[in-house]
């Protein structure tokens, strides 16, 4: 398809072939009599006001009835039943193909006239209505093309915010293992140098009264001070890993939820903890959201390579094999690090979630 | 709606060319004689009747300029619906109308000595003219995008209308041809409802009448869309 605005659719193809018809039945009727212009500029009016308004099939039938009525009275007025019969045709209504001819066979089977205006309605209405097809179709896949690719820019847009959210969280879980070196470790040390130089000076009271012992003590009184400072500005505030798992399964209150949890749990590093928040938030949404469900059952289980995370349901599934934006993108997320996601509706609707243990990719 | 309809009338009093030459020219053909074989001003009525064609577009102007201003994109936004917009003008054009109409009938009842039957049935088909007359022109002005190129066209199309249509000449001296196809202008049923006026033909009459309603309908039906560039 160009981007070209065409003036030329099936639509104003109609109303050009319409209005030719009806100068032709114009031409026919030869109406220099005032009734049967009238009759003709009724049929024209509704045709129009057609156009504008749109009407049903039956209503077009009882026209097309009214006018062969007339037709009785006045000679040819049958014709006017022609655009309408063009007008079904279009609509993809094809026993009004025979409507022109079974109209020329009973009330004019030997004026050639009439029969042209019969093909010309026939043969015009079949091309229209292809024409509006072919056009349908033509739009219906560039609207597809057009979907896909909004689809795939929204897609684009969460996992770079997800990269800068992974970065970050990376950020935060180092200094926090940082802080927790340097209370473990050096906290240790230091505690352990000040309590032997104390259970020393315990011993021996005439060394409280050197300076180097004092400075010593001091200085390491000091460090320790120092560090438990330096140790509390470090730790970050935020929860992270397992602490937003568990908060995220605490703060749901939408039914009644079923936790379980098996293997090694102390195998699962924050970043794992960070992709089983996402997976398990999505899923509590969408329970909340859509499920009506009175009751989520939880299975986080973990062996020597996998975390699995089962998130199960006994409610129902709104979008029928469709799945949500979300969930989409939380598996394109797995995938990308080997991971997998899977959808199950069948009797319950369960989500379940594999990660290695030993990630590859990026999150 | 009555908010529309009286800035319409405001708009319109700041066109004070457009309603001078609306209550001065069409007034001139009220100095055209009766033939000696004539008994009712048909003529002057037809000429008339071209005078209104021109009227009813130059009042119509309004509407094609906020659309060529884009003021009908702003309407469009606001608690006002297109039916009370178009509804509004209309009217407020149509009053403007039959006053100009009125005026023109009582001054042509001095003037003319016809019989009184003539005079009601051609002020019906005045007024049936002017409805028809006021959709046209919202029509036509839907096919431009400016008001110059809608008068220019206009210009022309409109004599030859009342040219073909037996606005400017008795009908009788049509030749037959001509009248095969004249009798798809509104124009033509104009003349010819007065002819039958003339003639005492109240079916005919009645008739030509209705089928320029008819055209005012189809006008309306196609001119009232809403077009917004």
């Amino acid at each position: 398809m160009s981007g070209r605005n065409t003036f030329l659719t099936p639509h104003r193809g109609l109303a050009i072939a319409l209005l030719s018809l009806f100068c032709l039945t114009l031409f026919i009727l030869r109406p220099q009599e005032p009734a049967v212009f009238f009759l003709w500029l009724i049929s024209l009016s509704l045709l129009v006001i057609r156009f504008r308004f749109e009407k049903t099939d039956a209503w077009l039938l009882v026209e097309s009835a009214l006018w062969i009525i007339v037709a009785v009275f006045i000679d040819k007025a049958f014709l006017l039943a022609y655009p309408l019969a063009m007008l079904l045709i279009y609509h993809g209504r094809h026993y009004a193909l025979a409507l022109p001819f079974l109209l020329w066979l009973v009330f004019a089977f030997l004026d050639f006239e009439v029969l042209g205006a019969a093909f010309f309605v026939s043969v015009s209405g079949i091309l229209l209505k292809e024409w509006k097809a072919a056009q349908e179709t033509a739009q219906k896949r560039v609207d597809t093309h057009r979907e896909q690719i909004h689809g795939f820019e929204r897609e684009r847009e969460y996992l770079l915010a997800n990269q800068e959210e992974v970065s970050r969280m990376s950020a935060l879980s180092e200094r926090d293992r940082i802080a927790q070196q340097l209370h473990d470790d050096l906290g240790h040390e230091l505690t352990g140098a000040l309590l032997a130089l104390r259970a020393f000076e315990v011993k021996e009271p005439e060394s409280s009264k050197n300076d180097s012992f004092r400075s010593l003590q001091g200085r390491l009184e000091a460090s320790l001070a120092k560090l438990r400072e330096t140790v509390e500005n470090t730790k970050t505030e935020e929860e992270l890993g397992f602490e937003r798992f568990r908060d995220i399964l605490q703060n749901f209150d939408y039914c009644p939820l079923e936790q379980t949890r098996r293997g090694d749990i102390e195998a699962i590093t924050p970043m794992h903890w960070h992709l089983l928040a996402s997976v398990v938030k999505e899923a509590l949404t969408n329970v909340q959201k859509h499920s009506r469900a009175s009751k989520v059952e939880i299975d986080l289980y973990v062996d020597a390579s996998i975390v699995r995370l089962l998130v199960k349901n006994d409610g129902i599934r709104e979008q029928e094999g469709k799945d949500g934006t979300g969930l989409r993108f939380m598996r394109r997320r797995l995938e990308g690090v080997g991971g997998t996601l899977s959808i199950h509706a069948d009797y319950h609707f369960t989500i379940v979630c594999v990660i290695p243990l030993r990630l590859e990719g990026t999150i | 709606m009555s908010t529309v309809f009286g800035l319409t009338f405001k708009r319109m009093l700041k066109q004070p060319f457009v309603l001078s030459l609306m209550f001065v020219l069409p007034f001139a053909t009220l100095f055209i004689p009766l033939r000696p074989d004539e008994t009712t001003p048909r003529l002057a009525y037809g000429l008339f009747a071209l005078g209104l064609m021109f009227t009813s577009l130059m009042l119509s102007k309004q509407v094609i300029e906020d659309r060529q201003q884009k003021t009908i994109v702003r309407i469009a936004a606001a608690p006002l619906t297109h039916k009370d917009y178009l509804l509004g003008h209309l009217s407020a054009y149509m009053i403007t109308i039959v006053v100009q109409i009125s005026l023109f009938w009582a001054l042509s009842f001095v003037r003319w000595d016809a019989p009184a039957s003539f005079y009601f049935a051609a002020f019906a088909f005045l007024v049936g003219f002017a409805v028809m007359i006021i959709a046209f022109s919202l029509f036509w002005h839907t096919l431009f995008k400016t008001y110059a190129s809608s008068m220019a066209v206009y210009s022309i199309v409109a004599n030859l209308m009342a040219l073909i249509g037996g606005l400017s000449f008795p009908l009788a001296i049509m030749p037959d041809n001509i009248r095969r196809v004249a009798v798809v202008l509104p124009t033509y049923w104009y003349a010819y409802g007065l002819e039958f006026v003339t003639d005492k033909d109240a079916a005919g009459a009645i008739l030509s009448l209705c089928i320029l309603f008819g055209f005012a309908i189809i006008f309306l039906v196609v001119g009232s869309k809403r077009r917004l560039g």
